[in-house]
């Protein structure tokens, strides 16, 4: 009988284009930080009532962590989770403290050093960008942030080219927190260690307790006695 | 006469109807060209000698289209076109259609048959088909699809023909054109309102069929036609010589000639199918034909909501589709490539195509009509519906069509006897390919 698929016997498979393999791996790091994401929501949806306050953050932050462990991702593949967060329903959708912890994990364990996040491409303003940033690495935010930037910042150095919430720098034991333009109320609350500046206005000044915090150039904290 | 000569030659003829006969506005396009669908299918249909059914409202031409058209691809003057043209009616008998019986030699006790011009001319032109009763739409099945015509234990065959049929939408005067009637039209293709401004120019000219017209040429072939004492292909040629040496006076342009439209013929039939496009057919025939639970797609089935398949077109369709079809989508698809002057019919001629073959081929299942019916369209539902199924067939092949013309190519090596695993994947296509290699699931 007649082979009906005797034409298709000298078909040989276009060469995958360059492109083609960067979007495959761009997809493959992508599909990973998604099922990362969606193991750390599957962990946070237990608690009935989110609190933030230390223990939750630390927990979550370590499930984010231990769920990120062994992926392969690069800056590019952060931004693109983050424009997931942005967008996505359903499993994946943003869940406010939660996300914010996840991106900031991702920030802590991506390979880069420096990384660059342009806020402005996001509808969303995620809490906790910054949190933990350990020492060597940089995270260069441009646009507005959210709450709690630079929290627990852990020698790293968080430059924020926009305006941010309250609670800037909460409880951060080292590194440099800068905001080029104004901060929230609470900045600094808790800070054992660090710098702040500031380089436009801050909404009222937290209860640090060690460390610097600088507004327009002029330190607020500690107050320089008048000589 | 080298290709590109013919093809010029057929552009002009196009350029000639498009400007100076037959007006109406550009709506099909494709590599960055643009005609008018009516038209370029009629002119297809007439140079692959194919059978095509025009519908539309009254009056918007056509009748015209396939008239003119028929006229400068066959080289006849109008009114040899119109005494070839049978009207669809209620009345209609074979005697008017086919052939009578030849009165005279009745009388000596002989049995001959006057065969009817429509049945022995090669521009076959059926008006108004849908007024022929559903009983009477058999009389000329055989005669659509073969181009053979019986009566009186006689038989006719037309060795080249083409044949136009126009059809009004339903009114209380028209009959359902039969499924196995409309499965043996090639393509379904709409004569449009050309538009307002259009439409005014058409109002000023008036009929432009004097153009195509030689009262003296007619008679004459009537004349021979009834002496029947030479060949029809001999009074055919004669008519055609003198009526291109008239249409060369009036409008600098010749009509083809037989030798002409066999060579075009050939040309068109030789262009290849790239392998992409074959797998587009392949594609496309599996979603029409496949069914996971009855075998086949059969019209006296009726699909389940839940099966697998739901989201293919499979699913949207109760009827099967014939082996017509292939057959209607390879010869217009390369017919339109031969129009673009390509040496290959690529994947997209195929997609431009599909939709004029499936239109009138497809029973849709109501809801996926009823979805569509309210969507905002250009064309009548049917053909709407056709290029919307086109449109989500050719995503879904694009997206993984290198992995079937893998499987494709996978497929042929086990064919001849290699040691390889099954191709596996979700479209109908794999599971075709797995039952032609007879490795069909068990149930």
């Amino acid at each position: 009988m007649v082979n009906p698929f005797r034409e298709f016997r000298a078909y040989t498979p276009p060469r995958p284009l360059p492109l083609d393999t960067i979007l495959a791996q761009r997809n493959a790091a992508l599909q990973r930080l998604r099922q990362s994401y969606e193991a750390l929501i599957a962990e946070e949806s237990k608690q009935l009532v989110w609190v933030i306050e230390q223990g939750a953050l630390s927990r979550a932050y370590t499930v984010a962590v231990e769920a990120l462990r062994g992926v392969d991702f690069t800056v590019e593949d952060l931004e693109d989770m983050c424009l997931e967060l942005d967008t996505a329903d359903g499993a994946a959708a943003s869940l406010g403290v939660p996300s914010g912890l996840f991106i900031a994990a991702m920030c802590n364990q991506v390979q880069a050093t420096d990384i660059v996040l342009d806020l402005r491409a996001f509808k969303r303003r995620w809490p906790f960008l910054g949190f933990r940033l350990p020492r060597g690495r940089r995270l260069r935010l441009e646009g507005d942030a959210g709450d709690f930037v630079g929290a627990l910042l852990a020698g790293g150095e968080v430059v924020v080219n926009g305006n941010v919430g309250s609670y800037a720098g909460l409880g951060m034991r080292a590194g440099l927190l800068h905001i080029a333009y104004s901060s929230g109320k609470y900045t600094g609350e808790g800070m054992r260690g660090g710098t702040i500046r500031v380089q436009g206005r801050i909404g009222s000044l937290g209860k640090a307790k060690q460390g610097f915090i600088y507004e327009g150039g002029q330190q607020v904290f500690p107050a320089r006695s008048e000589e | 006469m080298p290709t590109s000569a013919y093809r010029d030659q057929v552009r002009r003829l196009y350029g000639l109807l498009s400007e100076q006969l037959y007006l109406g506005r550009p709506d099909f396009h494709l590599e960055g060209e643009a005609a008018n669908s009516t038209l370029l299918f009629a002119l297809l249909t007439a140079l692959v000698g194919g059978k095509a059914l025009i519908i539309g409202e009254p009056g918007l031409g056509k009748t015209t289209a396939a008239e003119y058209v028929g006229a400068l691809v066959y080289g006849l003057p109008l009114g040899v076109i119109w005494s070839g043209e049978v009207a669809g009616h209620p009345e209609q008998t074979e005697e008017k259609i086919v052939g009578r019986p030849h009165l005279g030699k009745l009388n000596q006790g002989e049995e001959a048959v006057v065969w009817s011009c429509f049945a022995r001319l090669p521009v076959k032109i059926v008006d108004e088909i849908n007024r022929l009763p559903e009983t009477k739409q058999s009389l000329v099945l055989d005669g659509l699809d073969r181009g053979k015509w019986e009566y009186l234990n006689q038989t006719l065959v037309n060795d080249e023909y083409c044949l136009f049929a126009t059809a009004n939408y339903q009114d209380q005067g028209t009959n359902t054109l039969i499924p196995p009637l409309l499965d043996r039209f090639d393509v379904l293709v709409e004569a449009k309102h050309p538009g307002a401004n259009l439409a005014f120019v058409i109002g000023q000219w008036g009929s432009r069929a004097e153009l195509l017209r030689h009262a003296a040429s007619e008679a004459a072939f009537m004349a021979a036609l009834h002496r029947s004492a030479d060949g029809l292909e001999t009074v055919l040629e004669q008519t055609r010589r003198r009526f291109a040496a008239v249409l060369r006076q009036r409008c600098g342009l010749s009509p083809l000639s037989r030798r002409q439209r066999q060579a075009i013929r050939a040309e068109i039939q030789s262009l290849p199918l790239d392998l992409e496009a074959n797998a587009f057919v392949r594609a496309v025939l599996a979603e029409l034909s496949f069914c996971c639970k009855y075998g086949q797609k059969r019209s006296i089935d009726v699909c389940e909501e839940g099966c697998h398949y739901t989201g293919y077109l499979c699913y949207e369709v109760r009827n099967c589709a014939s082996n017509r079809l292939p057959s209607s989508i390879y010869r217009y698809a390369q017919a339109l490539a031969w129009w673009l002057g390509r040496s290959q019919v690529a994947v997209e001629h195929v997609r431009a195509v599909l939709p004029y073959t499936l239109a009138h081929r497809l029973q849709w299942r109501e809801a996926y009509l009823a979805a569509r019916e309210r969507e905002r369209r250009q064309e009548p539902l049917l053909l709407h519906a056709a290029r919307q199924a086109t449109a989500a067939v050719f995503r879904r092949f694009y997206e993984q069509r290198h992995a079937l013309l893998q499987a494709l190519s996978t497929a042929a090596r086990i064919y001849d006897g290699e040691d390889l695993p099954l191709p596996q994947g979700d479209h109908p296509l794999y599971a075709e390919i797995r039952r032609d290699l007879g490795q069909d699931e068990p149930w």
